[in-house]
């Protein structure tokens, strides 16, 4: 790649019809389509998103798996335009820190980001903590009893019941990204470029395993595991799980929300990418064509596994896995991949898949990571934290200081996941729901910003109407209706335990922080003669 | 009181306020003068590129106007609606020009092109020192403006010539408070090969020349468009061949673009403020050693005028600083 950068102005003006350049810098063309919907699919994390597998038959007997993705993702393509548009009008880094900042008012904008970033920090813990049970379990639950050793078999046991490894391969692993994130961002991105790649592969040996094999054989495979396909449907039966029968739109309904947690997210490019505008319709729909393309994927996924394994055989498989342990068969937890592993004799397969599924939740973290030390640098910019979390390592030019905070605070929440345990083991949706506030605080955003901002709005790329009304006040509106659907549904919905009084204890002190952060700023910068409303005020354009 | 909760009078701080790279954006110069007013700036300091890139024929046609702004249609119907559209193009920094369907090929030709161009620039700049003069000549804030890599040096004589505005690239200047600005808009070598760029070793000869004319380093500031290297000030997205940015699985791949020379004057004379430009998308603060590096950043194709205030103080050195998207 010739080293040919430059300072950039969001141009692409030189494909613009009636539009002549003269020779001047930062007149790029922008990312290409493919390298931006690309970026985009990164961040969905198709091998977490194919987790829906075995939980959403669990929680929501009757649920189906396929129609939780497809509907999930079809519903998400209004918030994740919402987000499209605003990335095309304020092409900046920071996401929603800067569309709510600009649009309402800084505090809020700050309240708002603050909050995101604080549970992003919290599910990189999760990330971490999920390492030992979920990925390292398996992988060697998987290999042990393929290659007949015991000794894999009960490593893969106490990876998955064992508080103090949970807890130490979290911590390491963080650590190490941590460390990673402390090297020359160059040569980080190459790490976590190939470890991407590298993630892609069990969902790639996933789809044609289920392609290549059937119900029956499936049965019989998991013979070698110790597994009977008929005594684990009885067993979860007479334990007391109600799934198996007809398909249940509710269900599948209610199910929603364990989708969301993959698809809402395709909006993260707004707070990693995004400095070079995008305004025609490819770049603007980037975002978009992710979500649909990663929606397809993992459905198509989720229903050669119904093909496959069968929604009963998932949801009654993880419903002994977690409420009749005793009567559950197999060394790890049931989950998709676990699952998919028991298809194939082949050991090296079996390692590639397994090594590939725990990079799926490595490289998680750093790009997390990254958000949250921008997030820190720009808030420390704009003067609300001390100027001291924006300082930079000589020699590497990281960011130091930001990088042992949000360290250290993955690695609180680490601990509190791992030894407080109670509904922090149900983060994820906790934090979906947590982080719903933020979303509630863009939409409204999105309504407004027309009429708030008119001028923007006017000279913007997105100043465009349907049905007479602004396109971005009519996606805003849709995406707050949407937001109100998953908020309802997981504060309301105990099976997925984002609603533990842990978890809302958590959400409301985080969100409280967030809020009473900024006037305290304001007041300590105040004395020291810097008003932080001037950072967005609009001065007189005449 | 001023919004800073300081009182008027402090005699000993002096009030910079800074922005750059508004490329020909009207509304974001506007804002520039009336920052003046609403920061209470004892000095307005206008970084380099503040010419546009870009222009846009509006046509005559049947019963008006046609043109096309972000790929939309225009149409304007009267004078009024005429002065609308060509006031939204001056907005985000664009040039208009209004042509016969007959001349409109002329476009085509690059001379031509060229020549509308030269003209434009002139012509806004021209406009822009006017309102400066009729906003701020008083006297009572000191106006200093620059070009930069992207500017035409003839453009130079727009600002020497200006009554209100001092250009400030021709001799090191005094601020008050007796702060001395030495200033530099070239910029290393760019993939668009602008018009004033320089190698590291031609840059850093000017600046060395300039800063011999300091009479008092520990009083320094320096305005060079080109941020220092290795900074979050100088982070630009990596292009490929077609200039098209590269992007990996983090996002766009950001590279360090600033100059050398820069980073070494910087080191070595260790001014009190560096005010950089350049890189719109790397808007930080940052310390080399005692002296505070600002690059505000730019949005100007959205009208926003990022900028920064700075107070400096006549025992502490830089006091506070703050950067605002007005």
């Amino acid at each position: 790649m010739a080293d040919t950068s430059g300072p950039t102005d969001g141009g692409g003006g030189q494909e613009e019809a009636g539009l002549y350049t003269r020779q001047s810098s930062g007149l790029v063309r922008d990312i290409s389509a493919s390298s931006n919907i690309g970026l985009n699919i990164a961040f969905v994390s198709i091998p977490l998103a194919a987790l829906v597998a075995t939980e959403a038959p669990f929680a929501f007997p009757g649920a189906s798996p396929f129609w939780v993705t497809v509907i999930c993702a079809a519903i998400c393509i209004f918030p994740v335009l919402l987000y499209s548009l605003f990335t095309a009008v304020m092409p900046r880094s920071g996401g929603d820190y800067v569309f709510v900042s600009r649009t309402l008012h800084p505090w809020v904008g700050f309240a708002a980001n603050f909050n995101i970033v604080a549970w992003y920090v919290l599910v990189i813990a999760y990330f971490a903590y999920l390492l030992a049970p979920l990925g390292v379990s398996s992988a060697f639950s998987t290999l042990g009893s393929l290659t007949k050793n015991a000794t894999l078999t009960q490593w893969a046991t106490d990876a998955a019941t064992n508080k103090g490894i949970e807890f130490g391969l979290g911590a390491a692993v963080l650590i190490l990204v941590g460390f990673m994130m402390t090297l020359r961002l160059r040569r980080m991105l190459r790490v976590q470029g190939a470890l991407f790649a590298f993630s892609l592969l069990s969902v790639v040996i996933a789809g044609v395993l289920l392609l290549t094999t059937g119900r029956a054989e499936f049965a019989h495979d998991i013979t070698r595991f110790g597994g009977n396909y008929a005594k684990i449907l009885s067993d979860a039966h007479k334990a007391g799980y109600t799934g198996g029968g007809t398909f249940s739109l509710g269900e599948t309904l209610l199910a929603l929300p364990l989708a969301f947690a993959s698809f809402g997210y395709a909006v993260v490019t707004a707070y990693a990418g995004g400095e070079v505008r995008s305004p025609k319709s490819s770049g603007r729909n980037a975002m978009v064509y992710a979500l649909v393309i990663s929606g397809v994927v993992v459905a198509i996924l989720l229903g050669l596994a119904d093909r496959t394994f069968g929604v009963n055989f998932l949801g009654s498989a993880t419903y002994l896995s977690n409420t009749a342990a005793k009567t559950y068969p197999f060394a790890a937890p049931s989950f998709f991949f676990y699952f998919v592993g028991m298809l194939t004799t082949s050991t090296p397969l079996l390692v590639v898949m397994s090594l590939s599924f725990i990079a799926a939740f490595v490289v998680a973290l750093p790009v997390t990571f990254l958000i949250a030390t921008r997030s820190i640098f720009a808030w420390s910019f704009d003067r609300i934290l001390p100027d001291r979390l924006s300082d930079v390592s000589e020699r590497t030019h990281s960011p130091l200081v930001a990088n042992f905070v949000v360290l250290g605070a993955a690695l609180i929440f680490l601990t509190i996941i791992v030894f407080v345990g109670g509904g922090f083991l149900q983060l994820l949706y906790t934090a979906g729901l947590a982080e719903i506030l933020t979303f509630f605080v863009v939409a409204i955003a999105g309504i407004i910003f027309p009429f708030r901002r008119r001028a923007l709005y006017e000279s913007s790329p997105i100043n465009f109407r349907w049905l007479g009304l602004p396109a971005i006040s009519v996606t805003g509106v849709l995406s707050l209706i949407i937001y109100i659907f998953f908020f309802v549904s997981l504060a309301t919905q105990s099976a997925l335990g984002a609603n533990a009084t842990v978890g809302i204890i958590a959400t409301v002190v985080i969100a409280a922080i967030g809020i009473v952060i900024f006037p305290i700023s304001y007041a300590l910068n105040r004395r020291r003669g810097v008003d932080l409303s001037l950072a967005f005020r609009e001065l007189p354009p005449e | 009181m001023s919004p800073f909760g300081i009182k008027r009078g402090d005699t000993d701080r002096t009030r910079i306020f800074f922005a750059t790279d508004v490329h020909g954006s009207e509304r974001c110069f506007r804002k520039w003068v009336n920052a003046a007013a609403v920061y209470e700036a004892d000095a307005l300091i206008l970084g380099g590129d503040v010419t546009g890139k870009s222009l846009i024929p509006i046509v005559e046609s049947q019963g008006g106007w046609d043109c096309q702004v972000h790929g939309r249609r225009y149409h304007a119907d009267d004078e009024g609606a005429l002065e609308g559209i060509r006031s939204k193009i001056r907005a985000i920094g664009q040039y208009d020009v209004v042509l016969s369907p007959a001349d409109r090929p002329l476009l085509e030709e690059p001379a031509e092109l060229d020549s509308y161009f030269a003209k434009a620039m002139r012509d806004r700049l021209v406009s822009w020192v006017r309102l400066a003069r009729e906003r701020l000549g008083s006297g009572r804030v000191q106006v200093y403006m620059m070009l930069g890599n992207d500017d035409d040096p003839a453009l130079a004589d727009v600002l020497r010539e200006a009554d209100a505005v001092t250009y400030a690239e021709d001799a090191v200047v005094s601020l008050p408070g007796g702060y001395e600005l030495v200033s530099v808009g070239y910029s290393t070598p760019t993939p668009w090969n602008t018009r004033r760029e320089l190698s590291e070793e031609k840059l850093a000869a000017v600046i060395d020349a300039q800063a011999q004319k300091l009479s008092d380093q520990s009083r320094a500031i320096f305005n060079f468009h080109c941020p220092p290297v290795g900074t979050h000030l100088d982070l630009a997205p990596k292009l490929d061949e077609t200039l098209r940015p590269v992007v990996d699985i983090n996002g766009q791949v950001m590279i360090p673009v600033g100059s050398r020379s820069v980073r070494a004057a910087i080191e070595t004379v260790q001014p009190l403020l560096g005010l950089h430009g350049h890189i719109h998308e790397s808007a930080g603060v940052e310390r080399i050693g005692r002296t505070v590096c600002i690059n505000p950043g730019s949005d100007y194709h959205q009208g926003v005028l990022r900028g920064a205030i700075v107070d400096l103080h006549r025992d502490k050195g830089v006091r506070t600083w703050q950067l605002i998207q007005g």
